[in-house]
């Protein structure tokens, strides 16, 4: 294939791009010769011989001492055996030993012999023991921290339980450590968890304590409650050590006793439920006119009322008292009983009180004593009344304030008293009816109790007694310590808070409104100065003009021509500055106020109705008619209800007397 | 000295004679004398091997006597 000619032709090709050429196989020997001895020195035979032997020499060399080495490693592992088994065969052999002694000796030894083997096992056995007590010293403080997986009082007191470890897997027991249990009480706490989810209790027991209403989910948010104690060195559990700590902390918690320095707590204003003896208030019936002619100092009320039946006479009353106005001293101490003595029940607590108090501050002041005593004295008495009748004499005079007070409640009570001299009773009963009536059945009153006095002796008893009682109602009402429901026969000021109070009345910004009227005033008042000033300089003017001779000097018309001039002049000179002046000062107060036909106001939408009514020439039909005036109507009966009228439709209760009504529920809400 | 075999399996094949310290430009040279293509054009490689680069001799990709290499056609870059 590559054959000379195409090796040469090859080779020019190789020679022009500059490679070396091919070895052409035809002139290869020469080339192979001249090559190679330049390359081997050692190629004749000569050299060739001497290199065979040397190789020869040196493979003999090699493969002796290959062997050499080889048989030393031999030498080497055979002394090696020997020597490890001689190492085995130490000390004397059974021929040998018996060999070595003979039998006298051996005998005598023997014993020897024999102690030293007895003493060796001897020590063995005490090793041997000592380890086993060493195991078995396993005893309760080995079990300290460990947990058992019960309750403390599933363990019957009786019998024996063994504990094993509990089965777990190793997670759990890294994470928990070890864990004894019971398997009979293992089981037979699993059997009682079934029953108890076989059971199909509700989710939420209401009746249970201390849970919350998605207890069944407590378990699987907190993981299962597991009852478990831990055992401590001695046995027992250290459940049982923090309940004794408990205890003893407790102990010791009772018997603390306090520094600090008792601060003085005030008395509570209420008595203790515990302490509440209810005492049923006798009724103090009025019983017969016998028992109040014996004693007539009983009661002020009572005397002032019976006094009536023996003399038959009202005025007659008036002067045998001997006062010139004597019947309102009645009713005034009994008013003025009331900002003292309400009722039995609270003065005596209120005496308590202030006797408890008393005796802690301990330094007792004679002044102090004598004035409790003074007061306990004035207390009793004042409960009845002031036994004469006589306001001048100070029955009830604590101190300066209620002197004070008393003055102060004098003014509402001149006009109060004509009516009541002349009855007491009729009074009573007019109060109740309201202001209206009362000038009214004075006159008819006194007529009346005339002639009944006269006439009637047998009934004046029972009207009495209903009298008296009506009386009584009255005053219990006013010391129920609900404020007394406002009349209208004390004023306008005293009308107006009351209309206030039952939300009639708006309490407007008076301040703001104030503030305006002042304002307007300032600026008519101004107005008026500024017109009276321009007046007079226009005046001035006139004569100054007058003065000077220069209207002598025009013509009529002339002169009526420059005073009109004039007179426009300053006009608009006034009209200038009062514009100047409105516009800086006057505010106005705008307010749109529509009235409808009845008077009433009217509120944004009512007035836009009625407008709209206006506007069209036609109102709404009767059905809308009918029920804005029944509306209308509720509300002046709402207005004229008293405010403490505990019935359904007053302010308070509307609301809830709607809803009642819609609900078709009868009923009233007490208190 | 040894001979290369190149065949492009489609009727050009060419067997050239050359030293194992030739470079692979040197063959590529030698090869296109044979078949008369521009040597840039002619890519030479083992089969299922990456082609061989021109600096590189034919000692160090171990082609010995005898050896065929796959000719194609070659972007000369």
């Amino acid at each position: 294939m590559a054959d000379a000619v195409s090796i040469e032709q090859n080779n020019k090709i190789r020679a022009a791009l500059g490679l070396r050429p091919l070895p052409v196989p035809g002139a290869d020997h020469d080339d192979s010769d001249s090559s190679s001895e330049d390359e081997d020195p050692a190629s004749t035979l000569e050299s060739r011989e001497a290199m065979a032997s040397e190789n020869w020499k040196k493979m003999q060399d090699d493969a002796e001492a290959k062997r050499k080495r080889e048989e030393r490693n031999a030498a080497i592992k055979r002394a090696r055996d020997l020597a490890q088994r001689d190492a085995k065969l130490e000390g004397a052999t059974l021929g040998e030993a018996g060999g070595a002694e003979d039998t006298k000796s051996w005998l005598m030894q023997a014993k020897k012999r024999q102690k030293k083997i007895e003493k060796e096992r001897a020590r063995k056995l005490a090793e041997e023991l000592e380890e086993r007590e060493r195991a078995a010293e396993y005893s309760a403080a080995d079990l300290a921290g460990i947990k058992v997986g019960h309750q403390v009082g599933d363990f019957d007191g009786g019998e024996d339980h063994v504990l094993t470890l509990k089965d777990t897997t190793i997670d759990e027991n890294e994470e928990e450590g070890d864990e004894l249990e019971n398997l009979d009480l293992r089981e037979k706490e699993k059997a009682t968890e079934r029953l108890e989810l076989n059971k199909r209790k509700l989710a939420y027991d209401p009746t249970e304590e201390n849970s919350g209403i998605l207890a069944q989910y407590d378990e699987e948010i907190d993981g299962k409650k597991r009852k478990r104690f831990t055992l401590d060195a001695k046995g027992s559990t250290e459940e049982e050590r923090e309940a004794k700590r408990q205890e003893v902390t407790d102990k010791l918690k009772k018997n603390i006793v306090s520094l600090d320095f008792e601060t003085e707590t005030p008395g509570s204003d209420y008595m203790d439920i515990s302490e509440v003896k209810i005492k049923k208030p006798k009724k103090k019936k009025a019983k017969t006119t016998k028992r109040r002619a014996v004693l007539d100092d009983e009661d002020l009320d009572l005397a002032a009322e019976s006094a009536g039946t023996p003399n038959g006479n009202a005025m007659d009353v008036d002067t045998n008292n001997g006062v010139p106005v004597p019947a309102p001293a009645p009713r005034k101490s009994a008013s003025g009983d009331v900002s003292f003595v309400d009722d039995d029940d609270l003065q005596a607590s209120l005496t308590r009180q202030r006797r408890a108090a008393f005796k802690k501050r301990q330094k007792v002041r004679p002044e102090d004593l004598a004035r409790q005593l003074r007061e306990e004295e004035s207390q009793t008495p004042m409960e009845v009344g002031t036994p004469d009748g006589n306001e001048d004499e100070p029955g009830l005079v604590i101190d300066e304030t209620s002197e004070f007070v008393s003055n102060l409640q004098k003014p509402t009570l001149p006009e109060r008293r004509e009516r009541e001299t002349s009855t007491p009773a009729e009074d009573s009963r007019a109060k109740s009816e309201g202001p209206d009536v009362k000038d009214e059945p004075e006159d008819a009153g006194d007529i009346d109790m005339e002639r009944t006095y006269n006439d009637i002796e047998d009934e004046e008893d029972l009207k009495e007694r209903i009298r008296h009682d009506e009386a009584q109602a009255q005053q219990h009402i006013s010391t129920t310590g609900l404020e007394e429901e406002a009349t209208l026969d004390q004023g306008l000021g005293a009308t107006l808070s009351m209309l206030k109070q039952r939300g009639l009345v708006k309490g407007s910004d008076a301040a703001d409104q104030n503030s305006l009227h002042r304002d307007r005033h300032h600026f008519l008042q101004e107005k008026n100065r500024l017109e009276s000033e321009a007046e007079k300089r226009a005046r001035h003017q006139r004569e100054r003009d007058r003065a000077s001779g220069k209207l002598d000097r025009m013509s009529a018309r002339e002169r009526e021509e420059h005073a009109r001039w004039e007179n426009k002049q300053r006009d608009q000179q006034d009209a200038r500055h009062m514009a100047e002046v409105f516009n800086r000062e006057y505010k106005p107060d705008v307010q749109l106020k529509y009235v409808d036909e009845y008077g009433r106001a009217m509120n944004q939408k009512e007035a836009f109705k009625h407008l709209s009514h206006q506007f069209h020439g036609k109102g709404s039909g009767k059905m809308k008619t009918e029920k804005r005036l029944k509306k209308m109507e509720e509300e002046k009966k709402r207005e004229a209800m008293s405010a403490l009228d505990s019935s359904q439709h007053t302010g308070m209760n509307n609301a809830m007397g709607a809803t009642a009504r819609k609900n078709r529920q009868a009923g009233v809400r007490l208190g | 000295m040894m001979i290369v075999t190149v065949n492009d399996r489609l009727g050009s094949k060419a067997t050239v004679p050359c030293l194992p310290s030739d470079t692979v430009g040197d063959l590529k040279v030698l090869v296109a004398a044979q078949i008369g293509r521009a040597p840039r054009e002619i890519l030479l490689k083992r089969q299922g091997e990456r082609p061989f680069k021109d600096f590189i001799t034919l000692g160090d990709y171990s082609i010995q006597n005898g050896v065929q290499l796959d000719l194609e056609i070659g972007t000369g870059d």
